[in-house]
């Protein structure tokens, strides 16, 4: 690496670390009850959402390599990552509750189906799952797309006879690096989600509704003491998964 | 193949008509087509004109029913333990008995309880196994030794000239093309200018004298 790209990579990083990491410990207090909970939740559902991604997002991937229509819409796999998440929460948050509008009418089916939506997905697990899942999709799908690029194992795995669900269980095998990043990085990304789960599934609660309830109810202090913890473990785990894939 | 015509972009590969019955190496720059020609064959991008394979036309058919298999130049990690998967192929199309032969032929016995770690020379031998127990019509070779040295180039093409099978096999090496096939055509703008016949004998001598810078290895 040259001196120029030395200075570049050590001046942003030191500006990051001086606003995420130094200033902030100034105000450092230890985060409120709740935090490991909220943890651990976090990365429970997060994991669960990143394997739940992987297929889809393999698919979307090969849909793409392939061009026509279907890679044209495997695209829309990336409109969580382009439009703002606040508004992926509303649109959640809108479709499911679309049964209860129509059970004003006084069509049976569709009460029984708003019942259902309010007690098990919005602000209830399910929700949590289903919002974080949405969100993983253009990061696991990016990464199968960058990998497939490199790789033409598509093409070898179909030669042989493979196809269907086989031909992605082979993909996600042969690529590991892609299937492990994949996994990681929408599983890290999990923890920085906020706009939707705000809207769409604040309970239980995640680190990201911990960390703004925190601040909400106890200040900057408590909020910090929060964040930081997340930081030092999620970026240990990124720094892990990127010497370990690399 | 007759009458192939393939595009990638507005880059478009035409060939009238382009006979495989034993070695033949598609030479030709970068750009001139090549890949593109491979894959319109192996059915993985879309492409006009008639591909035969196995006595049956298969241009129509996805890749994977077409009995053509693809080695490629970048080879692929074995999914699963490499006896594991060459198990799996091998069980796919009936082929379980010829494992073993497969993997004597290749000298690939000490790779078989491997997972990761392979060189790429080596997973290129095991894609080239996996190849082998698809029960294939015909291979489809696309630069498969670009990244390999010069020794197991030597034996991954020992090996394709004792498949005595089709072989449609790409490189940008000459001199590789003249070692192993038995006929080399030669492309350019997408289209095939010309083919002749091999000429091994001389080279099979500069083929020894190179061999020998490796004699103490050997």
């Amino acid at each position: 690496m040259d001196s120029f790209a030395k200075a570049v990579v050590g001046l942003t990083a030191s500006v990051l670390l001086l606003l995420l990491v130094a200033l902030p410990l100034l105000y450092v207090d230890p985060p409120p009850p709740g935090f490991v909970e909220s943890f651990v939740l976090t990365a429970v559902f997060g994991l669960a959402a990143s394997l739940l991604s992987l297929v889809p997002g393999l698919a979307a991937a090969v849909a793409a390599r392939r061009g026509g229509a279907w890679g044209a819409l495997a695209q829309v796999l990336y409109i969580p990552a382009v439009v703002p998440p606040t508004s992926v929460g509303v649109l959640l948050l809108a479709s499911f509750s679309l049964p209860q509008l129509f059970c004003g009418g006084g069509v049976e089916t569709l009460c029984a189906s708003a019942s259902f939506v309010s007690e098990y997905v919005i602000n209830r697990p399910l929700g949590v799952l289903i919002a974080m899942a949405v969100m993983a999709l253009p990061t696991s799908f990016s990464i199968f797309d960058g990998a497939l690029r490199e790789e033409r194992a598509e093409a070898f795995f179909r030669a042989l006879g493979f196809s269907g669900l086989r031909l992605l269980l082979l993909l996600l095998l042969s690529l590991r690096s892609a299937t492990a990043s994949a996994l990681v990085f929408s599983w890290i990304r999990s923890f920085g989600e906020l706009g939707v789960l705000l809207i769409f599934a604040s309970y239980p609660m995640t680190a990201s509704i911990y960390i703004y309830q925190a601040w909400l109810s106890y200040g900057v202090g408590p909020a910090v003491g929060a964040s930081l913890a997340v930081i030092a473990a999620v970026a240990a785990l990124a720094f892990v998964a990127r010497r370990w894939l690399s | 193949m007759e009458n192939l015509v393939a595009r990638r972009g507005s880059f478009v590969v035409r060939v009238d008509r382009l006979e495989v019955n034993s070695v033949v190496s598609v030479v030709g720059r970068n750009g001139s087509g090549k890949t593109t020609l491979l894959d319109a064959i192996a059915g993985v991008i879309k492409a006009e004109g008639r591909v035969a394979a196995c006595g049956r036309d298969v241009s129509r058919l996805p890749p994977e029913r077409r009995g053509l298999a693809y080695v490629q130049s970048v080879p692929v990690d074995p999914p699963t333990r490499v006896d594991k998967f060459l198990r799996m192929v091998a069980e796919m199309h009936g082929a379980e008995a010829e494992v073993g032969e497969v993997v004597r032929r290749l000298g690939i016995e000490a790779l078989l309880g491997r997972r990761g770690g392979l060189s790429t020379g080596q997973k290129q031998l095991v894609n080239l196994a996996a190849a082998l127990l698809a029960r294939p019509c015909a291979f489809l070779m696309d630069e498969p030794t670009s990244h390999l040295d010069w020794l197991n180039k030597k034996r991954f093409n020992d090996v394709v000239k004792a498949l005595k099978m089709p072989v449609l096999y790409v490189t940008h090496d000459p001199f590789e093309a003249m070692y192993v096939a038995d006929v080399i055509c030669v492309m350019e703008g997408g289209r095939i200018l010309r083919c002749v016949g091999g000429q091994r004998e001389e080279l099979e001598q500069v083929y020894r004298v190179a061999e020998s810078f490796w004699s103490p290895l050997l």
